[in-house]
C-alpha cells in the first residue's frame, strides 16, 4: 500500500471504485475487542446479545487486538489502565477505529472531580466516535456504530486515516427508534 | 534417559480477558499446567468513589453508588439507605419496603442469569447467554417502567422509594413470574444436565466451610461450602421474616454446588416476588424526609444480602448534609483476597471456571 | 451483646473505653491492647468471634482510627473495635494472623490513609498506582485532577505507534 500512496496522489476510477469495495468490507465485518472497563461494558454486551444483536452488522467480538479492528472504550480511562489501553491500540492492525462509550470514557462523568480519572479517553487515544449517555441505551450504541461505518464510507486508501481521528462525531444523547430506521434507511 | 530441566514461567492473565471479567489483572505462576502461586493486582478501575462522597449530599451519593456493584445497583442503594435511615431512626411505609424488596429480588434474579451466562461462555457453551439475556432484558424492561432507566436506577431514597410504581410494571411483574418457572426449566436443560459441564466443575475447587468463615467469603460460595448461612434468614432487615422461602445449601463446596445454588436461588427469588406482588399494601411510598438530608452526629454500619455475598455501607456523619466518611463493604474485594489460596495447585482450566463462578464485579472490587 | 460480656471485657482490659453506637457495642483500645484484645475476642469460648467483617481507616484529622466491626457467627453477636493512631505515628499491629479478612482491607487502609500495619505478610498499594504521591483519602489532600501527573508515561507517543499530531486541541 505504501508503493501506491507514494506514485498515485489524486483519486481516479481505480481508486475510487477499490475505496468503495474496501469500504463496503471494512464497515460490514467490523471486528471489536472485547474490552469492557465498568458499567458501560454490561450495555455493550447487552447489545450484542438477544434483543439487540449487532451480528447483523456484521460485528463480532474477538478476544485478541491483533484480530480487531475497534476497540471500544466503555467506562471510565483510570491513570493505571491508559498504559494497557495504549498497548492494546497498538497491537492492533491498521485500519483501527476508535469509540468512547459512555460519559466516563468521553470526559470523565460522574467520575469527573475524581484524583485518578482521566477526563477523557480523546486524551489517550485518538478517537473516532463519541457516545454519550450515562449508560448509553444499545440503541444510542448501535447509532454510533452506524456513524461509524458513515465515517469508515468516506475514507480513501490514498489518503490515510488521519483525517478521521481529527473531527470526530458526537452522537446525540437521545436516540429515537425513528431516527435509527431513518439513517438504516438512508443508505 | 537426560532429566527435562523445567522450570516456572509468569503469565498474566491480564487486564484484558476474552470473557467479560472487568478488569482483574492475575500474575500468575504456573509449572507446567499447574498454578503454583497467583498475585491478584487490581485498582484499574479505582475511582475513588469514596472520596467523592465526602463531596456530594446523601441523595447525590446515592446515584453515584449505583455505580459501584453495576450489576446489582438496588442493593448498592439498600445498603446506604438503611444505614442513613439506621442513623436517623426513620420508619419506612410498609409500601416502600415491599417495592423495594421486589426490585431487589428481581435484580437478583438477573444477576443470577448473568452468571449462568458468563459461566457457560467462559466453559465453552456459546447459547445460555443468549438465554439469560432474554430474561435480563424482560426485567430492564420492567426497571425501565419502575425507576425511569435500565441499569442504574437511582430510585431508593432516605425513608422509602422515590416515586409510586405505575399500574403495568404491576402487571408486567406478575405476567414475568407466571412465565419464568418455564424458562428455568430451559436453563436446567442446557447446561445443569450436561455432562461436559459436569467433569469441568464437579471436585474443582472444593472450599472448607471453616476457611472460609475465616477468609470472609460470604454469599453463595459460602452456601456452597456446606455452612447455612443468610442475612436475609440470620439477621433479617427490611421485610424478609414476612416471606416463606428457602435457603439452598451445597455439599462440597465445589464449583458445581456454587452454581447450582444459585439456580435455586433464583426460584426461591421468584416466590419472594410473588408473595410480595399479593401482600403488597397500600399507603405512601416515603416517609416525612426532608430533601436535604442531615443525619445526626455518628455513625452507622448496615448489611445487606447481595447475590455476591455480604455488601455493607458504614456511615460516619459529622451532623452535615454530607457524609464525613462512608465505606462501601464489598464482598468482591474479600473474594479477590481469598483466590491465592482457593487456587494454588489447580490446572489452567480449572482457574478459569472458579474465577467464573465466584461472580467478581470490578466496580465494587475498586470503587 | 449482653452485658455481662461488656463487662468481662473491661474487667480483663481495664485501658479500653466503651460506648454504644446505635445497635453496636464500641470498643476503643489503645495501641498496646489491640491485637491482645482482638486475641482475646477470637478465642475466648464465651465471646468467639470469628468473622472480622470490615476494616477500614477514617481520618479525624487530630487522629486516623481504625474501624474493625468484629461478628460471631455461632454465637449471633457483634461489636465494634476501634484503635487510634496519630499521622506523626501511624504504626498499629496487623490483625491479619487471626482473621484473613484483614489482609486486604489493611493494605487499602495503608494505600489510602497511610495507616502502618506491621506483622502484616505482604503491605503495598493496592488500589492506587505504585507512584502515587502521599495517602489520596486523607482529609488534607483536597479533591482535584492533575492531568499531567495523570498522562504521564515513560513511553512516549510513538512507541504506542501512535500518529504524529493525533491530540486534538479541544478542551474537555
Amino acid at each position: 500500500m505504501g508503493i501506491i500512496q507514494e506514485h498515485v496522489k489524486n483519486p481516479n476510477l481505480v481508486t475510487v471504485t477499490a475505496d468503495k469495495v474496501f469500504n463496503w468490507a471494512r464497515l460490514s465485518s467490523l471486528y471489536f475487542l472485547t474490552f469492557g472497563i465498568a458499567c458501560c461494558a454490561i450495555e455493550m454486551m447487552a447489545a450484542g446479545l438477544s434483543r439487540y444483536e449487532f451480528d447483523r452488522y456484521g460485528m463480532m467480538p474477538r478476544a485478541t487486538p491483533r484480530q480487531a479492528d475497534l476497540l471500544i472504550i466503555a467506562g471510565p480511562v483510570i491513570k493505571k489502565m491508559a498504559p494497557v489501553i495504549k498497548t492494546l491500540y497498538a497491537q492492533m492492525a491498521e485500519p483501527k477505529y476508535v469509540m468512547a462509550l459512555g460519559t466516563c470514557a468521553v470526559s470523565g462523568g460522574a467520575f469527573r472531580d475524581s484524583h485518578n480519572v482521566i477526563r477523557g479517553a480523546h486524551k489517550v487515544l485518538p478517537v473516532d466516535v463519541f457516545v454519550p449517555g450515562c449508560h448509553p441505551r444499545p440503541e444510542g450504541f448501535l447509532y454510533g456504530i452506524l456513524v461509524l461505518q458513515d465515517l469508515i464510507r468516506e475514507q480513501s486508501f490514498i489518503a490515510g486515516k488521519k483525517e478521521l481521528a481529527a473531527n470526530p462525531i458526537i452522537v446525540p444523547a437521545n436516540i429515537t427508534e425513528e431516527q435509527i430506521i431513518a439513517k438504516v434507511k438512508g443508505k | 534417559m537426560p532429566k527435562l530441566k523445567t522450570e516456572e514461567i509468569q503469565v498474566n492473565f491480564g487486564p484484558q480477558h476474552p470473557s467479560m471479567h472487568g478488569v482483574l489483572y492475575l500474575r500468575v505462576t504456573l509449572d507446567g499446567e499447574v498454578m503454583t502461586d497467583i498475585d491478584p493486582v487490581i485498582g484499574y478501575l479505582h475511582r475513588s468513589m469514596e472520596k467523592i462522597f465526602e463531596y456530594r449530599t446523601y441523595a447525590q451519593c446515592i446515584s453515584i453508588i449505583d455505580r459501584a456493584d453495576y450489576m446489582s445497583a438496588y442493593f448498592n442503594e439498600m445498603a446506604f439507605v438503611q444505614s442513613v435511615e439506621k442513623l436517623m431512626a426513620i420508619d419506612v411505609p410498609q409500601r416502600a419496603e415491599y417495592l423495594r424488596v421486589i426490585l431487589m429480588e428481581l435484580n437478583r434474579i438477573q444477576n443470577h442469569a448473568l452468571l449462568y451466562g458468563t459461566l457457560g461462555m467462559d466453559l465453552g457453551a456459546i447459547t445460555p447467554v443468549f438465554y439469560g439475556q432474554r430474561e435480563r432484558e424482560k426485567i430492564f424492561d420492567l426497571f425501565e417502567l419502575a425507576a425511569g432507566y435500565r441499569m442504574h436506577p437511582n430510585y431508593f431514597r432516605v425513608g422509602g422509594v422515590k416515586e409510586d410504581v405505575p399500574e403495568e410494571f404491576l402487571t408486567g411483574t406478575a405476567k414475568f413470574c407466571d412465565d419464568f418457572a418455564g424458562w428455568l426449566e430451559e436453563y436446567n436443560t442446557l447446561l445443569t444436565g450436561n455432562e461436559i459441564f459436569h467433569v469441568r466443575t464437579r471436585g474443582v475447587g472444593k472450599i472448607d466451610p471453616n476457611w472460609a468463615i475465616n477468609s470472609g467469603i460470604t454469599g453463595p460460595l459460602l452456601r456452597a461450602s456446606g455452612f447455612k448461612w443468610d442475612l436475609r434468614k440470620n439477621d433479617p432487615y427490611s421485610v424478609y421474616d414476612q416471606f416463606d422461602f428457602e435457603i439452598p445449601v451445597g455439599t462440597q463446596g465445589d464449583v458445581f454446588d456454587a452454581y447450582w445454588i444459585r439456580m435455586a436461588e433464583m426460584e426461591q427469588s421468584l416466590r419472594i416476588v410473588k408473595q410480595a406482588l399479593s401482600k403488597l399494601p397500600d399507603g405512601p411510598v416515603k416517609a416525612k424526609v426532608p430533601l436535604n438530608v442531615r443525619p445526626p452526629k455518628g455513625e452507622a454500619y448496615a448489611r445487606i444480602e447481595s447475590p455476591r455475598g455480604e455488601l455493607a455501607v458504614y456511615i460516619v456523619s459529622d451532623g452535615s448534609n454530607k457524609p464525613y466518611r462512608a465505606k462501601v463493604r464489598a464482598p468482591s474485594f474479600l473474594h479477590i483476597g481469598c483466590l491465592p489460596d482457593m487456587l494454588r495447585g489447580h490446572l489452567v482450566a480449572d482457574v478459569i471456571a472458579l474465577v467464573g463462578v465466584i461472580d467478581i464485579v470490578m466496580g465494587e472490587v475498586d470503587r | 451483646m449482653k452485658p455481662e460480656l461488656v463487662d468481662k471485657i473491661i474487667g480483663r482490659f481495664p485501658d479500653v473505653a466503651h460506648d454504644i453506637s446505635l445497635d453496636f457495642n464500641v470498643f476503643i483500645a489503645p495501641k498496646d491492647d489491640y491485637l491482645k484484645l482482638a486475641e482475646f475476642l477470637k478465642s475466648e469460648p464465651d465471646l468467639d468471634f470469628d468473622n472480622c467483617s470490615d476494616l477500614s481507616g477514617v481520618d479525624y484529622l487530630d487522629y486516623l482510627e481504625v474501624v474493625c466491626h468484629l461478628y460471631s457467627y455461632k454465637l449471633g453477636h457483634h461489636l465494634r473495635l476501634k484503635a487510634r493512631v496519630t499521622r506523626g505515628e501511624p504504626e498499629i499491629s496487623s490483625l491479619t494472623s487471626l482473621w484473613s479478612t484483614c489482609n486486604f482491607h489493611e493494605r487499602e487502609a495503608w494505600d489510602l490513609y497511610g495507616i502502618v500495619f506491621t506483622g502484616h505478610p505482604d503491605l503495598r498499594r493496592i488500589l492506587s498506582d505504585d507512584d502515587q504521591p502521599g495517602h489520596p483519602y486523607r482529609k488534607d489532600v483536597p479533591l482535584e485532577n492533575d492531568e499531567a501527573w495523570l498522562l504521564r508515561d515513560e513511553k512516549t507517543s510513538a512507541d504506542y505507534g501512535l500518529p504524529i499530531g493525533w491530540e486534538r486541541s479541544a478542551d474537555a
